[in-house]
């Protein structure tokens, strides 16, 4: 699992993952994560649509950022999820805690509206 | 729906087409996804079922790691047998831990807000949604959990 966080905009990080977000990226990317992505005042767009496989330690790692970023003012949109992998999101109803869109210009839209 | 299916599928006529012991931990992921996959692979499954296979897996051996095993200091083992039957794979796990029957935990309330949101919970409840059934029981000192997945 590759993961990239590139700033958009004064206010709001992209955090890009690429491969397997496995138990076994999780274990070796979460503490990047939380030390790269979780920044007070930013906002966070996690652009899922190079992320082939997601289960329970994955959603975990997305909830875990999201309840981070919120302690510290800021929000968290996923986008861009490939179908079997948004199939677990709604497993897991995740879109009822953090926006699921379906593209970055979605996401952008969503934290510009609020 | 959840799958429920209290009543254990036969073994196969032969012995089973894979059979592995696996030590839980981390490093055992790509072992047993690799083998799996590869029993698989002849049967053409699905994208979808190919995709749930590794959830599955995930789950499984995720709750070997941090649960089933809590007074072992080294890492204990998990025997896995799989087969193919029909349009079906269907895996059969052993192992010595606690007794411990996913089938008897109740559906996770899901959160309505960030606030009310705990990490953890959710694999029991992506095992069931992967399988097509699942059954369960304790004899002696071993658990004994069969996972069906369908293949299509």
């Amino acid at each position: 699992m590759e993961i990239e966080v590139t700033p958009l905009d004064p206010t709001v990080n992209c955090l890009r993952l690429q491969g397997r977000l496995d138990a076994v990226a999780v274990d070796r990317i979460e503490v990047k994560v939380n030390a790269s992505a979780v920044a007070p005042g930013h906002d966070l767009l996690v652009d899922l649509s190079a992320v082939d496989f997601v289960a329970s330690l994955g959603i975990r790692l997305l909830i875990t950022a999201a309840r981070s970023l919120k302690a510290k003012g800021a929000r968290m949109v996923l986008f861009g999820a490939q179908p079997l992998v948004g199939e677990v999101l709604e497993h897991v109803a995740i879109d009822q805690i953090v926006p699921v869109v379906a593209d970055e210009t979605a996401a952008r839209a969503l934290l510009a509206a609020a | 729906m959840p799958p429920r299916d209290t009543s254990l599928p036969g073994l196969p006529p032969g012995p089973p087409a894979l059979s592995l012991t696996l030590r839980c931990e981390l490093a055992s992921f790509e072992i047993a996804q690799r083998a799996l996959q590869g029993l698989l692979a002849p049967h053409e499954p699905s994208a979808r079922a190919s995709f749930g296979l590794d959830v599955v897996l995930e789950e499984l051996l995720m709750n070997q790691i941090l649960h089933a095993h809590p007074s072992v200091v080294e890492p204990a083992s998990v025997t896995v047998q799989a087969w193919v039957a029909g349009d079906a794979l269907v895996m059969r796990l052993a192992d010595r831990g606690i007794a411990f029957d996913p089938l008897s935990r109740p559906a996770p309330v899901m959160p309505a807000s960030l606030d009310e949101a705990r990490p953890g919970g959710l694999g029991i409840h992506l095992l069931k949604r992967y399988a097509r059934d699942l059954a369960y029981e304790r004899a002696g000192d071993e658990n004994r959990l069969t996972v069906t997945l369908a293949l299509r």
